[in-house]
């Protein structure tokens, strides 16, 4: 039972997380909930489809920048920057998509905002080629089709 | 606090005899730019050995140099992935990565699968520019920048090449939107030099943008060669069609560049409008009024603008405006500005060389952060006096000084102070350098609690390069300790400028950081290393 100013989140692999409302609402998603319904802010909210890992590592992003919200003299805009670099370097790729997935649904925007980002600086400056091997994205196209796309656009090629 | 004073004395150690070895250099050979080039060289190296004593924030210094891309870029080896897990991501998210990839990439990642074939057709950013097109810079914007008045008038086939190139341009923004299949764009920018006849096309450009919900708008046209907007028409920006569409309008942020814009009364349409910015655009009093009906208007930016009259009044027939950011800048003609129920202003920003000579202001609040040319603002008597006291809740102060005059030059014994002043940009040009120091000085004096500096000093001509200035009396200068951060452009290397450094690294006890480059601001942004940075911690 959580605290007053606290809610529980629970982890779809049943980890439960107890965290203040302020780093909570961060999730618009989780936000609408308790602004609707006063029994989610007592009892657990359960995250479908988000296990332990994902959930921890998005609290820690949230609370991070719900307290610099909240007072920008100890959390300034540089320490912020620094700390979301921190953050999206450090993941792999798998646990970029999950947390892709996570923050999407919990529609938490500025994470979602860091990762797309984060995604696209890798697809920035390659050739299809290489974009393809990184993200191991299996080329269906026959070779016809694959002229007829170079042909629709050919300012893009 | 010892090992720090230790150091910053230890540089003030370097410093002179740098300084020193500055005129034993000057004796020996008498190139002054030369000279220079040592001294900067050999300041370089001061910094660097202050540097290299703290390996970690070398480090850091040097992560700070490498661009964003970099910083962003792919650890590749031990994170390639697996399996192809991107692609089973929604296609919502796909769509938003692909919106943060410039349009030309965007577009080409059609080709890695099916899945993605039809993707870049549903993105929320839109930019159409000449790199996005050819994916050459150069090529089109240096022959569309010097085209004007040689290729129009003079050759016919140089003009057709460049009318070629426009209806191409014109066309791709067509086609692009044509695709486009999803029901929302967010933002789009048009950034390509056409002019009156290219109207039409323009105006259903516009049209369809506004029926998808358009949040932000840039509209670039300029590139021509500024002459001519005499001869030609400009294209007309069309506005009203966001008051044809269905509920209010989403348009939040506009900025136009060399357009024909002519707010009428319904232009309170635009209800959502939040920022408006404005450059080579002519305007009247009633366009003005009209702009400023709009009731949600916070930030108001002119560059450029003919105003026809001198005067220029900004309020509103509905009250109060909501407005907290005014820059008007380098708008020729205007000398007076009056500003009315402007109760919520925060900044004001008035720079060029045609100057405001009044601004007044009725039932408004009282800004906090003000930057100006003072030129005919009766100059330094002004900032000295009567500004403090008619701003006296100022924290940021940017001032530009251009001085043409000697007797512009005094320099008020008592400065009024500014009591919570916490940054001042000093941009001060074609004056003495002794003035400079005496001027920062006096700033210095007057404003308590700054904690960040910027100067951009003026340029020191050669042949005075290497005067040694008098010694000023420093014992009677006072010590300041809030002050964090200094950074200097413009830095020559000249005995006169060393001292000025010196003055930061004897009597601010506080300082944390001091920045010191060669260029102008524009040159250093562009030319990161260059930058040496002096660190006192």
């Amino acid at each position: 039972m959580a605290s007053k100013g606290n809610l529980t989140l629970k982890s779809c692999n049943g980890k439960e997380f107890i965290v203040e409302e302020k780093v909570a609402v961060m999730s618009t998603t989780i936000k609408n909930m308790v602004d609707v319904d006063d029994s989610f802010a007592q009892g657990v909210i359960p995250i479908i489809g988000v296990d332990g890992k994902i959930l921890a590592k998005l609290i820690e992003y949230c609370k991070e920048h719900a307290e610099a919200d909240e007072d920008e003299e100890v959390k300034s805009e540089e320490y912020l920057k620094k700390f979301d670099e921190k953050f999206v370097d450090e993941l792999n790729l798998n646990d970029l998509y999950d947390l892709l997935k996570a923050s999407n649904y919990l529609e938490i925007t500025k994470l979602l905002n860091l990762l797309c980002q984060k995604v696209a600086s890798m697809i920035k400056g390659k050739k299809p080629e290489e974009i393809r091997r990184i993200f191991n994205i299996k080329n269906d196209f026959t070779p016809e089709e694959e002229e007829e796309i170079n042909r629709q656009n050919p300012w893009a090629f | 606090m010892m090992k720090r004073h230790k150091k910053g004395e230890q540089l003030h150690r370097n410093l002179i005899s740098a300084q020193a070895r500055f005129s034993r250099v000057h004796e020996r050979q008498k190139k002054g730019a030369q000279m220079q080039r040592n001294l900067m060289g050999g300041l370089a190296r001061l910094c660097l050995r202050g540097i290299r004593k703290n390996h970690k924030k070398r480090e850091q210094l040097h992560r700070n140099l490498v661009d964003g891309q970099a910083r962003f870029s792919l650890r590749e080896g031990d994170n390639i992935a697996a399996e192809d897990f991107i692609s089973e991501l929604p296609e919502e998210i796909l769509c938003y990565i692909a919106s943060f990839l410039p349009l030309r990439e965007a577009a080409r990642t059609s080709i890695l699968a099916r899945k993605w074939r039809y993707l870049w057709r549903s993105l929320l950013n839109l930019n159409f520019d000449v790199t996005n097109m050819t994916g050459n810079e150069y090529e089109l914007r240096e022959m569309v920048t010097c085209s004007d008045l040689i290729f129009r008038y003079y050759g016919d086939r140089e003009a057709n090449l460049l009318q070629k190139k426009e209806l191409s341009f014109v066309m791709w923004v067509n086609q692009v939107l044509e695709l486009h299949d999803s029901g929302k764009i967010k933002s789009c920018k048009i950034d390509f030099p056409l002019d009156g006849q290219y109207s039409d096309n323009l105006d259903s450009c516009i049209q369809n943008l506004a029926t998808k919900g358009v949040e932000e708008l840039h509209i670039k046209l300029s590139g021509h060669d500024m002459y001519r907007r005499c001869y030609y028409k400009l294209c007309k920006f069309p506005y009203w069609h966001f008051a044809r569409v269905e509920g209010s309008s989403s348009l939040k942020h506009l900025a136009l560049d060399y357009c024909a814009f002519n707010p009428k009364n319904n232009f309170s349409c635009l209800s959502n409008l939040i920022s408006l910015s404005l450059k080579h655009i002519d305007l009247s009093q009633d366009d003005v009024d009209n702009i400023f009906e709009c009731t949600r208007l916070e930030s108001f930016k002119a560059t450029i603008c003919y105003f026809g009259k001198v005067q220029l009044k900004i309020a509103s027939k509905r009250g109060n405006l909501k407005l907290k950011h005014l820059n008007i800048s380098f708008c020729p003609s205007l000398e007076k500005l009056e500003i009315c129920g402007a109760t919520n202003i925060l900044s004001l920003e008035f720079r060029g060389p045609f100057l405001l000579q009044r601004i007044s202001f009725t039932n408004c609040a009282i800004p906090v952060k003000l930057s100006f040319d003072s030129t005919k603002l009766k100059g330094i008597t002004y900032a000295s006096g009567q500004l403090a006291t008619d701003f006296p809740r100022l924290h940021t102060l940017s001032l530009s000084l251009t001085l043409r005059h000697k007797e512009g030059w005094m320099i008020p014994e008592q400065f009024q102070t500014f009591s919570e002043l916490k940054d001042l940009v000093l941009r001060v040009g074609e004056v003495d350098p002794e003035f400079v120091l005496k001027l920062t000085i006096a700033f210095l004096k007057a404003s308590p609690v700054l904690r960040r500096l910027e100067l951009h000093l003026p340029r020191v001509a050669e042949e005075t390069a290497s005067e040694l200035p008098r010694r000023l009396p420093f014992q009677k200068l006072f010590k300041s300790n809030c002050l964090k951060e200094v950074k200097m452009f413009n830095f020559q290397g000249a005995p006169i400028q060393l001292q000025l450094g010196t003055y930061f690294l004897r009597n601010a006890t506080g300082l944390e950081n001091m920045t010191v480059a060669e260029g102008n601001c524009m040159k250093v942004m562009v030319n990161g290393p260059r930058i040496a940075d002096l660190c006192l911690k």
